[in-house]
């Protein structure tokens, strides 16, 4: 299990910049940013499961694949460590806002690897319901359009300077 | 009154005869008469679901989805190791050559086999094909889709893996993949009507049985389960539902 512990350079593939990040917790984490792109493999699914705390529960090898982490570093760590500083607060506070009312969400999101690089996604998360109530959140990434990247980038670089970042 | 077990359209119909020995199979681990029904198509299928006349399914991931879900089926068991997977492929003689070359609008031939045509879909997103953007054309089976891609009455055709890997050479040969899926998750699960869940352990045990058993082999490839058959959970199984949920373009 992987907590969310600052990055370390000795972990970084190509050339790094810092940021100090903090998470809706109050929790902050030294993060390790560069430009590298790990394409979306294509015809495949990246597929996880977290409880109702965010905390991974379970996941395919495709996740472990990009996310660059092993399967033991994933497993039991919360979601938000996958969270890369270009995505818009406000991103997420709409996938929050939709799944906690059951519904489903969808969007494109860029993800933060482990050795500071990125891939994006189109992701659809559900909640997880067993007897009516939400038990955790099911999560599936399927490979994004290269239009919708272009896109959705400009658009949340406009949506973070909104938030003053 | 016998008890219905149900053979989906997604069974290769070249083994069918193997899904009636398991018919028998079944009836020696619980008692009880079962009367085989071969559906050839999913219209009718489905019909057999909503009327009550299916006891004991081999059901697609979609369908797994909506009978736990709206019709309280209880899973018994999946193929071990088995995914299904699903391809699009184009004439071998035309023009395209990958995801990229897809043109706007994209006319497509496929069964109507609910989990390939939304595994199919998927797979077209990154071209930037929704659902608006496809104009599907439901054939009866997976060698007719074939054959309407080879002669260009569609520009391109939804099918099984399983399906295309059993297909001729020659029809092979006239068809071009352009891109498979790899999602290794999606599988076909046994599920038992509510009305025979004091039958699930016995059907469980049955199943079990053959895992191993040398005299079993034969009758479980033709199955589509090589390796035997697995336990399924109905965490498992929750899981498929959330899976198909979340891949449906809603």
């Amino acid at each position: 299990m992987t907590s969310m512990q600052d990055m370390r350079p000795e972990d970084i593939r190509g050339e790094w910049r810092e940021y100090h990040w903090t998470y809706f917790d109050g929790t902050s984490r030294r993060l390790l940013i560069t430009d590298e792109e790990t394409r979306f493999p294509t015809g495949e699914l990246i597929v996880s499961q977290t409880d109702v705390a965010g905390i991974i529960t379970m996941c395919n090898e495709a996740f472990v694949h990009m996310s660059g982490f092993s399967h033991d570093e994933i497993m039991g760590a919360p979601h938000s460590i996958l969270r890369h500083p270009d995505m818009p607060k406000a991103a997420f506070a709409d996938l929050w806002t939709t799944v906690d009312q059951g519904k489903r969400w969808s969007g494109y999101v860029k993800n933060l690897r482990r050795d500071g690089g990125f891939y994006w996604v189109y992701a659809t998360v559900i909640p997880k319901i067993v007897d009516g109530v939400v038990v955790g959140h099911t999560s599936v990434r399927r490979e994004p359009s290269r239009d919708k990247v272009e896109e959705l980038a400009a658009v949340y670089a406009t949506m973070r300077a909104e938030e003053g970042r | 009154m016998a008890r219905q077990f149900v053979i989906s359209p997604d069974v290769n119909v070249r083994n069918i005869t193997d899904w009636f020995i398991l018919n028998t199979k079944v009836q020696r681990m619980t008692g009880e008469a079962f009367h085989a029904t071969a559906y050839t198509d999913f219209a009718d299928l489905h019909t057999a679901y909503f009327d009550g006349l299916a006891d004991l399914v081999f059901a697609n991931a979609a369908d797994t989805a909506m009978l736990v879900r709206d019709h309280g089926y209880l899973p018994i068991a999946a193929a071990s190791g088995v995914s299904k997977e699903a391809l699009v492929v184009v004439s071998a003689d035309g023009s395209l050559y990958g995801l990229s070359d897809l043109p706007s609008q994209l006319t497509v031939a496929s069964t109507d086999a609910p989990d390939v045509e939304r595994i199919c879909r998927i797979l077209l997103e990154p071209a930037n094909l929704g659902p608006a953007d496809l104009t599907l054309q439901v054939k009866p089976n997976p060698v007719l889709v074939a054959k309407a891609v080879m002669r260009d009455e569609v520009q391109a055709g939804f099918l099984p893996q399983d399906a295309y890997d059993e297909l001729s050479d020659m029809v092979k040969d006239q068809l071009r993949v352009i891109i498979a899926s790899k999602i290794y998750v999606v599988r076909n699960s046994f599920l038992a009507s509510p009305a025979i869940a004091d039958k699930i352990d016995a059907i469980w045990a049955g199943l079990e049985s053959m895992n191993g058993d040398p005299g079993s082999a034969e009758l479980l490839a033709g199955l589509g389960a090589p390796n035997g058959w697995e336990r399924l959970s109905m965490e498992d199984t929750r899981f498929m539902i959330d899976l198909m949920d979340a891949l449906s373009q809603q």
